[in-house]
């Protein structure tokens, strides 16, 4: 590799390393990925908030009480810490199909809350995002019916 | 404008430093490890493998012919951790790898490579501290003071650190906030001390980041740099960012301090690593 090639590579490696903050800056707004990770170089800019994440199964439209098996609740664990690393990158559909696979339901409701501290409140706000999950004959349908925004 | 990063004497060679370098990035992926593995409650082959290539590949980096085939494999070995961990990897980890890529990329007979590498890590060093102050401003959570208040509320360590800075009462109100809730708060203080460390947490890496580039204000800034990383390091405690960062700062320092300070650097991860076996290991992460 001649020095100009090593020259140019290093030119992209710097201007890539310059630019991707901004990107992650826009990703974090726009799709919840964590400001601690991915290389944006926004450690101890907010607090690194738990996302929370609940599974509710459902019978002809109503909530049943079910305890979910524990290799459910792993999958979920697993799936609360991909999502707060990656956002709505980290998409929750085969949690619900493996959901609708393990418990005895029509439909299975995925709430997920993500947290963080509002500037200009000085306080902790949170917005929980409702996904119902229904089989259909060729796949999985999937509709976002409820955002609460909280407190 | 890349050449701005390095030495302005257009024969000064930076090859010790990036030698110092090179053994702190063996020695930091082997340390960094053995932490990861004693921090498992059980073994996990992979983990293990990789402490074991990591020290396999220092001892052979301390070889000087094998020196550049050491730092390349580690590199390897490293993209393949980041691979097999994502996307749970902390952000120093990926500057781990950036150092060791540009430290590979260098051809130790060229001068001129030395130097184009040795600017590429002084730029990369000026980017990463650059944008620690700016995204602080551009979340907005410094300016009031929101970010401090809410560690000061939640951790004790955060606390003690800041204790001086706010009155007793603003205290004593954020530390019985409770949880980190929707509706919890407000993480602000009420304290002129506070307000204007707060503020200047961000204007200061900014203002270094353009200090290390700058030839003239150069080593103020370095060890300016080193206090600031120091000083956040009192309450964050994450000892290998801390460590990294501080190594790649002192590549751009003249003279040849981070060789006269490998020691010191090589004792701090070797007790590091000897009190995480002894069970003291919490301490910093």
């Amino acid at each position: 590799m001649s020095f100009e090639s090593k020259r140019r590579a290093v030119m992209v490696f710097l201007v890539c390393l310059a630019v991707w903050p901004l990107a992650h800056r826009f990703l974090v707004t726009r799709f919840e990925i964590s400001p601690w990770r991915l290389g944006g170089w926004a450690m101890y800019c907010t607090p690194k908030l738990r996302v929370e994440v609940g599974i509710v199964p459902e019978s002809n439209g109503k909530p049943i009480a079910k305890k979910l098996p524990e290799e459910l609740q792993t999958e979920a664990s697993d799936f609360v810490q991909r999502r707060a690393v990656l956002g709505r990158f980290a998409d929750p559909r085969s949690l619900a199909l493996n959901a609708l696979d393990k418990v005895d339901a029509d439909s299975v409701v995925i709430t997920i809350q993500h947290n963080r501290l509002d500037p200009r409140t000085d306080t902790i706000v949170g917005r929980r995002e409702y996904f119902r999950y229904r089989r259909i004959e060729h796949g999985l349908l999937v509709e976002r019916f409820d955002v609460r925004e909280l407190p | 404008m890349l050449e701005l990063a390095t030495d302005r004497r257009p024969d000064g060679d930076p090859a010790v430093r990036l030698h110092t370098l090179g053994t702190i990035l063996l020695l930091h992926s082997c340390i960094e490890t053995w932490f990861w593995v004693l921090e498992l409650e059980t073994a996990v082959g992979g983990v293990v493998l990789l402490g074991a290539i990591f020290t396999v590949l220092l001892i052979l980096g301390l070889v000087p012919r094998f020196r550049r085939i050491a730092l390349g494999l580690t590199a390897g070995a490293l993209a393949v951790q980041l691979i097999w961990t994502f996307p749970h990897i902390a952000n120093h980890t990926f500057l781990r790898l950036f150092a060791l890529a540009l430290l590979v990329l260098a051809d130790p007979g060229s001068l001129r490579e030395r130097r184009l590498v040795h600017a590429a890590l002084g730029w990369t060093a000026a980017i990463v501290l650059f944008y620690t102050g700016f995204q602080k401003m551009l979340y907005g959570t410094y300016f009031r003071g929101q970010y401090l208040a809410y560690m000061v509320s939640l951790t004790e360590r955060f606390s003690s650190v800041f204790e001086g800075l706010i009155p007793v009462g603003e205290l004593n109100r954020l530390t019985a906030i409770g949880p980190p809730v929707p509706g919890a708060g407000p993480y602000s203080v009420d304290g002129m001390a506070f307000l204007l460390l707060a503020n200047m947490v961000y204007m200061v890496e900014m203002g270094l980041a353009a200090g290390l580039l700058w030839p003239r204000t150069r080593r103020p800034a370095i060890w300016m740099t080193l206090a600031l990383i120091v000083f956040i390091q009192l309450g964050a405690r994450e000892l290998f960012f801390g460590m990294l960062f501080c190594n790649l700062v002192l590549v751009l320092h003249p003279r040849d301090v981070g060789r006269r300070l490998l020691p010191v650097s090589v004792g701090i991860y070797v007790i590091a690593l000897g009190l995480k076996a002894i069970g003291w290991g919490g301490l910093v992460t």
